[in-house]
């Protein structure tokens, strides 16, 4: 008996041991097969895996015409494409790179970016950027967008951006007289004058506070110095002037508050309902990015579009708009596979290519003749009013952690929880903490 | 002698047992997946609570540095512990004595169809949390809810800024959704642990003089009692790992208005990356959770 309990201890100790060893070693290198290694798809070909936040239905298909484009120059290279919602992408690139199952080609953000490289997990694409011209083939700044944190070094290549415009209510304002506002003091009369006419002045959705966090970026830009936001922006901290810049937006913002100028019930609405609510008639404006044109299309309601009035005539017209994202390489590919990556972010520069995703609503950075696409007159509209803009950051995007920040921090001060320098000394401090969090690691 | 003669051979059969390397095999499978699912991982976020680790980069290791933060420079730890001490005490005292008396009336009432009520009271267990809180925020929703279309139409006012956005009445709209969820499981379990006290004890109570309140006082609570404590137990640990429900409704807002220790490690770890700090928050959590069901356990063997 007693050396029967003493066999089967045995077995237990020996079967729990070989298990924890061996899904312990699931992180090294004898998990996945690493990028480096030539795997090769159907027939011989080159297989590259391909990954983007991308997971609508509309991108995906784009995507799909993208791979058979790609596929009649390279049609000796397999791609699989495996998109994961925007949600969790960072979490899924996080393990999958860590797990030593990096995807070859991976579509980052600026921290997604910041977050692989800083690890050595991405290749330095820069002489490749440079031999096949594409800072050249994009509009001015394009390129640098993404890779600003690493000056001189190139690790991604974007192809769409996502401006952040204002969509408005053509009936309201063709039955109010109203054209679409130049300056902030324009913009400031038409809110209330649309207010004055039993209107919603503007949609938000303060669970999330999107668009009233747009607004505040929007004035901080006409505000500051463009060099004390790209301090900001890049955790050197907020000058005088920044913090000036901040406040005073936030006041701006918080006095369209007071004024009514949002839902009184704004505070409870998901943004996500902002279409729908649009869609009743009675709202004048929105803040949204250009992704919600088709929402916002749908809605049945005679739409136009302009960009954020300019605050400062003295400086450049910058809006929220940063680049939607760029192509990134995994740093262990072969020269191979490296060479099949390459031909395909190229791919996204192909006029054709181009077409593609310009007539499928998104607003391309790559240079493009846009009278031969068809397009609708909002989406016309769009790209003619953000061309005459410069482009700015998503300034909560500075810092992982930061958005949540800001978000609660104007919950508070749409209930009248805390002043809006209380508001920004909240933020601004986090902000520091954050900072310091990213750098020790 | 015949009575000593029978414990001793039961007490022989029970070390035969204790010692049959059979039942350790059956045992095994439960065994190990225990150990890799429960053990393993809890020993690892033990390790990671001592690190600093983005959850990509090499790990640091800080030593209790994360913890002494944790206690000194979070004030949001706070607020969100706060939170949650509050959630735990309603939701491991109110679903609890809420389901104790409607079973007491489908049981003991003589209701008709009692048993179609305990399926619609259980039905909301089936829905998933995330689910139910989609279709609470439309309830809520203060545009095309149907609860604001309700108080409309009887003329009754409504909070302006709504439920979900009201920082004055977050937790208790949460707390309702909260309610609804658990409410049929709390009143299942009772049902079936009321069902088995004896009905005798009640025909002893009547013929004493008791009353409907005296025969819950006298037989149905200590009937209940290792059910209540269990249920306690069980709707304390749900109410301190209530997450779910925050995220997908208020991500802990309006402000910080509805923000729960869970939330709060969930931030922490993945939005603003810091594995380590909120393995430590999560250690801290799990201590709690370990402090207040000892305690409930202690006073019901106490009690015993």
């Amino acid at each position: 008996m007693k050396g029967a309990k003493k066999g089967i201890s045995l077995l237990l100790a020996v079967l729990l041991a070989s298990l924890l060893a061996g899904c312990s070693s699931g992180g090294g290198s004898s998990g996945a097969s690493p990028s480096g290694e030539a795997s090769s798809g159907k027939a011989g070909k080159i297989k590259l895996t391909v990954t983007s936040s991308m997971t609508d239905e509309t991108r995906m298909k784009l995507m799909d015409e993208t791979i058979k484009i790609f596929n009649k120059k390279r049609p000796d290279v397999e791609i699989e494409f495996s998109p994961s919602p925007w949600s969790e992408y960072a979490q899924t690139l996080k393990l999958a790179f860590s797990s030593n199952s990096g995807q070859d080609v991976v579509y980052v953000d600026d921290s997604m970016q910041q977050m692989l490289q800083k690890n050595n997990y991405l290749m330095d694409i820069t002489e490749d950027v440079k031999s096949r011209g594409w800072i050249d083939k994009q509009l001015p700044g394009a390129v640098d967008f993404n890779n600003l944190r690493t000056p001189g070094k190139y690790y991604s290549v974007p192809f769409i951006m996502a401006p952040v415009v204002v969509y408005y209510n053509k009936d309201i304002f063709s039955k109010l007289n109203l054209t679409p506002p130049k300056t902030l003091d324009e913009f400031n009369a038409i809110l209330a004058k649309v207010k004055a006419a039993g209107y919603v002045p503007m949609e938000n959705g303060g669970l999330q506070n999107a668009p009233l966090l747009w607004s505040v970026f929007n004035i901080v830009y006409g505000k500051a110095p463009w060099d004390d936001v790209k301090k900001f922006y890049f955790q050197q901290g907020a000058t005088p002037a920044f913090e000036q810049a901040f406040v005073s937006a936030l006041t701006q913002v918080d006095d369209w508050i007071k004024k009514g100028y949002y839902r009184k019930e704004d505070a409870s609405i998901d943004g996500a309902s902002n279409p729908s609510n649009y869609a009743k008639g009675q709202t004048a404006m929105v803040l949204s990015g250009d992704w919600d044109l088709a929402a916002y299309k749908d809605t049945g309601v005679p739409t136009g579009v302009f960009v954020f009035p300019q605050v400062n005539p003295n400086q450049p017209h910058t809006i929220v708009n940063a680049v939607d994202g760029g192509w990134a390489l995994n740093a262990k590919l072969s020269p191979e596979k490296k060479q099949a990556a390459i031909d395909f972010i190229d791919t996204f520069m192909d006029p054709e290519v181009v077409k593609l995703w310009v007539e499928g609503g998104s607003t391309s950075t790559v240079k493009f003749d846009a009278s031969t696409a068809n397009v609708s007159e909002m989406q016309k509209e769009l790209a003619d009013q953000v061309a005459t803009t410069k482009m700015g950051f998503f300034l909560d995007n500075a810092v992982p952690g930061l958005l949540d920040v800001m978000i609660k921090q104007t919950q508070r001060m749409q209930f009248g929880q805390a002043t809006p320098q209380e508001v920004w000394n909240e933020i601004y401090n986090e902000y520091q903490k954050l900072i310091a969090a990213a750098k020790s690691q | 002698m015949k009575q000593e003669l029978t414990d001793i051979s039961a007490l022989k059969r029970k070390v035969r047992e204790k010692n049959n390397p059979l039942a350790y095999l059956f045992l095994l499978p439960a065994y190990i997946l225990i150990l890799y699912f429960v053990c393993w991982p809890a020993l690892q976020t033990l390790a990671l609570s001592f690190t600093d680790w983005d959850g990509i980069s090499p790990k640091k290791f800080v030593g209790l540095r994360n913890y002494i933060e944790l206690f000194t420079n979070e004030p949001m730890f706070w607020e969100a512990i706060k939170h949650t001490i509050l959630w735990v005490v309603g939701g491991s005292t109110i679903p609890v004595w809420g389901g104790i008396l409607l079973a007491n009336l489908l049981v003991r009432g003589q209701v008709r169809l009692a048993k179609w009520f305990q399926m619609i009271y259980f039905l909301p267990q089936v829905i998933s949390a995330v689910i139910a809180a989609v279709i609470w925020k439309w309830i809520y929703d203060p545009l095309f809810g149907p609860l604001a279309a309700i108080l409309d139409s009887l003329g009754i006012s409504r909070p302006a800024a709504g439920w979900l956005g009201n920082p004055d009445l977050v937790m208790y709209a949460l707390f309702v959704i909260f309610l609804w969820g658990s409410f049929g499981y709390t009143t299942m379990i009772f049902t079936a642990a009321l069902q088995s006290v004896d009905s005798q004890l009640y025909d002893a109570a009547k013929i004493d003089g008791c009353g409907f309140w005296g025969q819950f006082r006298h037989v149905t609570l200590p009937g209940l009692y290792q059910a209540v404590t269990t249920v306690t137990v069980l709707m304390a640990i749900g109410s301190f790992g209530i997450f779910d429900l925050v995220m997908a409704t208020t991500k802990g807002g309006p402000g910080y208005s509805s923000y729960v220790i869970s939330y709060y490690v969930y931030t922490q770890g993945f939005i603003v990356n810091r594995v380590g700090f909120a393995a430590a928050a999560s250690i801290v959590l799990t201590l709690f959770i370990l402090i207040v069901t000892r305690t409930i356990i202690y006073f019901r063997e106490r009690n015993e």
